[in-house]
């Protein structure tokens, strides 16, 4: 039994199932990283096959292992400098000729290959049946397992085989064979490399040969102390377009496909032809000229009811509780340690149960959200959304992946801007990450939930919906303004993207990535926002004069209050010059969640001093604190129902001179309206008109730091000083447009 | 090649809406051919075209089972003709 561990990856395309497989592998022994020195994701787990200690490495998806993308360049340097005991190639059964050719490039690493054959159960429905057997001896004997990542269906047979595999010494992975113009050339370039001990000790020289053949860039980059390779294996080429009439990396990609074709030809056995299936029909419709748009315009609408809507109750629920029993406990507990009164309860009780709480309260907004985008990504949908979307984003000059990244940032910014290496052009993505901070993150959302019940009660959702078009209308505006000017030169990029069939959500995917979303927010709640609750806290009890006690000082006095206030007037014009909402909005460059936190804290701070008072008189029982917890979590799951099933009539309701009722399962007469302390303190200090500039300026304005991070690592200092600059002036100019212009209107009372 | 032979054709920016077409020659760069080819694409294939519109994106259902979209200024640099009825 061998003390070291064996190594393993798991190598395939996008959208195969592979992270659900590598949970299926290594169950929770996971590590979630980076790859040194990049900002891919690098996931290793262990597993444990009879004593031997396994890791897994779960490569990035790609669709090939050229030097096209960092994520290609990644997961052929861990096969070439790791050497694998094995790479679990998994494809989509479904999917399989096309799968196939990343295949065909491990092969060519000579790295022993396992292959599953994933979602096989979707290939045996759709009529495929497939021939593991067959299939295994065209790949010379490599195991060919068929499995079902998410119900675990083949994952047994993979251990085996990872066990086998392994324990084999000398293994010969199938070879594909070139044209015979190309195996001249390689036969000639081998003992060349051959002759040069260092490279012969890191690639396998057949490989080298085809990728001098190639002219990968990379390798050729690699390859500059050894100028007579690279020489040679360019003469190479020459000779083989003169002699073939094609460039060698046609000849090599159609001698992959040739191999694959044999492979499938055998083992493959088709259905009489259907050449539409449900997924095209879908297409038809979909994807359609004219249906796309209102279509896909239809769908964000219904997301953003269920994230305004549809959590709402849950979201008074956790505030009521936070509010209630959690505060008096605290209160409780204090009190009987003596503390009550002192700086300790203020800092608790004001400062971080106000603070975090506020901001927590919003965990059942954000993770209908994530529920939604999930939902939307894992049917198949999302790449659609790009399709439609080309025609408008073609029109700046930029085509429909770029959309991709932009809806991601519906989610977060900071995936966004990484979501833009999908892109293979830099200055389209340059010009896409700049773009993709106005697309409203979720951390933005609580502000406009927060500041549409207080103003418009149940027409909340009508401003939520406006911030997210507002964001995509500034993100093409200023997409279409950099094109025509720093951009100008640069044609855009051909647009190709593969398109997923269409599918039945698998909810357990769905669920991982909405709690694992949901869970990075409430660990942030507990971090950042911890912190700069506390300092929020410590600068509004710090007095600013002399005058003033610790502990003991109007907001406005306190050394927030006063900085504060030198910054309002910038906003004057914007209509929400106070210091509270330039307070908020400083705050809000630490994380965009703490603009609400940073409000509940310098408005409802003062008025839960007096709620706590009237407690006092009549402080509710432990039982009664309890009772409450349980009957309002009923109800507001009765009224959770209840918005899901009013979606209906809000939707239909838009085609003006209909009016359908909504449900009112608990008959309180209408909408349940939300007064909480924080919203009725807002209307004291704001108008609604300045309250939509406000909600304007924190939609646009300068991103949070972590994204800020994000784009000077993928961008450089520059670049992100520019996008600081720009989103802050465009911010301020849409405020003031909003207020000045709603003014002139005669909205301003 | 079989260029001379087949002068009807086309862009397959131009082919409608559930047309079944083959290959005859992709425009373009090196790096884009190679991209293509790596995704499915390559000269010589039969592809059916499941959605195109007037001057937007395409739908290509390639070696069965691969669904690709293509934008409209790729799809000018794909030229095509009809692929022979089959028995």
């Amino acid at each position: 039994m061998a003390a070291q561990s064996i190594k393993i990856a798991l190598a395939g395309n996008p959208n195969v199932g592979k992270s659900t497989l590598f949970n299926a592998l290594t169950g929770s022994h996971q590590h979630v990283g980076n790859w040194p020195g990049k900002t891919v994701e690098k996931k290793e787990g262990r597993l444990h096959l009879d004593g031997q200690d396994v890791i897994v490495v779960d490569l990035p998806g790609t669709y090939s292992l050229t030097a096209y993308s960092i994520e290609e360049i990644i997961s052929r340097d861990f096969i070439i400098n790791e050497r694998p005991g094995a790479v679990i190639a998994v494809v989509d059964a479904a999917n399989l000729e096309r799968n196939l050719y990343l295949v065909t490039q491990v092969l060519e690493l000579e790295t022993p290959v396992i292959l599953a054959l994933n979602m096989s159960d979707i290939a045996r429905n759709r009529g495929l049946s497939i021939d593991p057997q067959k299939l295994s001896r065209g790949l010379n004997g490599a195991p060919v397992i068929e499995t079902v990542g998410s119900s675990g269906i083949g994952v047994d047979a993979l251990k085996t085989a990872i066990r086998q595999t392994a324990a084999v010494a000398d293994q010969r992975p199938a070879r594909i064979v070139y044209s015979e113009a190309l195996e001249n050339e390689i036969a000639q370039l081998e003992p060349a490399i051959r002759a040069v001990p260092a490279l012969v000790q890191q690639y396998r020289p057949r490989w080298l040969a085809i990728k001098l053949l190639e002219a990968d860039e990379d390798i050729l980059k690699r390859l500059e102390a050894h100028p007579t390779l690279i020489a040679a294996g360019h003469a190479g080429s020459e000779r083989i377009e003169a002699a073939t009439g094609e460039d060698a990396e046609t000849l090599i990609t159609d001698a992959r496909y040739n191999f694959i074709g044999g492979l499938v030809s055998e083992a493959l056995v088709r259905p009489r032809e259907i050449l539409e299936t449900t997924s095209d029909k879908l297409d038809h419709v979909l994807t359609h000229r004219l249906y796309g748009v209102p279509i896909f315009l239809l769908l964000m609408w219904v997301v953003f009811q269920i994230t305004a809507n549809v959590s709402a109750p849950l979201l008074n629920w956790v505030d009521g509780v936070i509010a209630g029993p959690l505060t008096h406990w605290t209160i409780g507990l204090l009190s009987a340690l003596g503390l009550s009164g002192s700086w300790i309860e203020a800092l608790l009780v004001d400062g971080i149960i106000t603070g975090v709480g506020g901001v927590l309260v919003f965990a059942p907004v954000l993770m209908s959200l994530y529920l939604a985008i999930g939902l939307l990504e894992d049917s198949g949908y999302m790449a659609r959304a790009a399709f439609v979307m080309d025609r408008v984003m073609r029109a700046i000059g930029l085509h429909g992946k770029s959309f991709l990244p932009m809806l991601v940032g519906f989610g977060c910014t900071v995936p966004a801007v990484y979501a833009t290496r999908t892109l293979e052009n830099e200055s389209d993505r340059k010009l896409t990450g700049f773009l993709v901070t106005f697309m409203s993150c979720g951390a933005r959302l609580p502000v406009y939930v927060v500041m549409g019940a207080a103003f418009f009660g149940a027409q909340g959702g009508n401003l939520i919906f406006a911030m997210y078009l507002l964001g995509i209308a500034v993100a093409l505006t200023t997409g279409w303004a950099l094109k025509k000017t720093v951009y100008r030169n640069k044609p855009p990029q051909p647009f190709v993207m593969e398109l997923p069939p269409y599918r039945a959500p698998r909810l357990q995917t769905v669920w991982r990535q909405t709690w694992e979303r949901t869970s990075s927010f409430i660990r942030k709640a507990g971090t950042i926002i911890l912190a700069t609750s506390i300092v929020i806290w410590l600068l509004m009890a710090l007095p600013a004069t002399s005058e003033g006690r610790f502990n003991d000082v109007a907001p406005g006095d306190s050394v927030f209050g006063t900085v504060s206030q030198i910054t309002a007037p910038i906003f004057a014009p914007a209509g929400f010059g106070n210091w509270q909402a330039s307070g908020s909005l400083i705050t809000g460059f630490i994380a965009k969640e703490v603009v609400v936190g940073t409000m509940s804290q310098i408005f409802v701070g003062e008025e839960e001093a007096l709620a706590v008072e009237d407690l006092a008189a009549a402080p509710p029982t432990f039982i009664e604190d309890v009772t409450f917890i349980g009957t309002s979590l009923l109800e507001a799951a009765v009224l959770t129902v209840q918005e899901i099933v009013n979606i209906v009539p809000r939707t239909v309701n838009i085609i003006p001179g209909i009016n359908l009722a909504e449900a009112d399962f608990l008959g309180a007469g209408g909408e349940v309206e939300d007064t909480g302390a924080l919203e009725s303190a807002l209307t004291q200090v704001f108008s609604p008109l300045a309250a939509v500039a406000f909600t304007v300026f924190v939609l646009l304005y300068t991103p949070c730091m972590v994204t800020v991070a994000a784009l000077r690592h993928e961008f450089g200092t520059r670049y992100t000083l520019y996008q600081i600059a720009y989103t802050f002036a465009i911010a301020w100019l849409g405020a003031v447009i909003v207020y000045q212009g709603g003014l002139l209107l005669g909205w301003g009372v | 090649m079989m260029i001379h032979e087949t002068p009807q054709c086309f862009p397959i920016s131009l082919a409608a809406r559930g047309e079944t077409v083959s290959l005859i020659e992709i425009r373009g760069c090196e790096k884009v051919r190679q991209r293509l080819g790596e995704l499915g694409l390559n000269v010589g294939l039969t592809v059916r075209v499941v959605q195109s519109d007037f001057n937007g994106p395409l739908i290509l259902a390639v070696r069965n089972d691969t669904r690709l979209a293509i934008g409209q200024g790729m799809a000018q640099k794909i030229m095509v003709k009809y692929a022979p009825v089959e028995a």
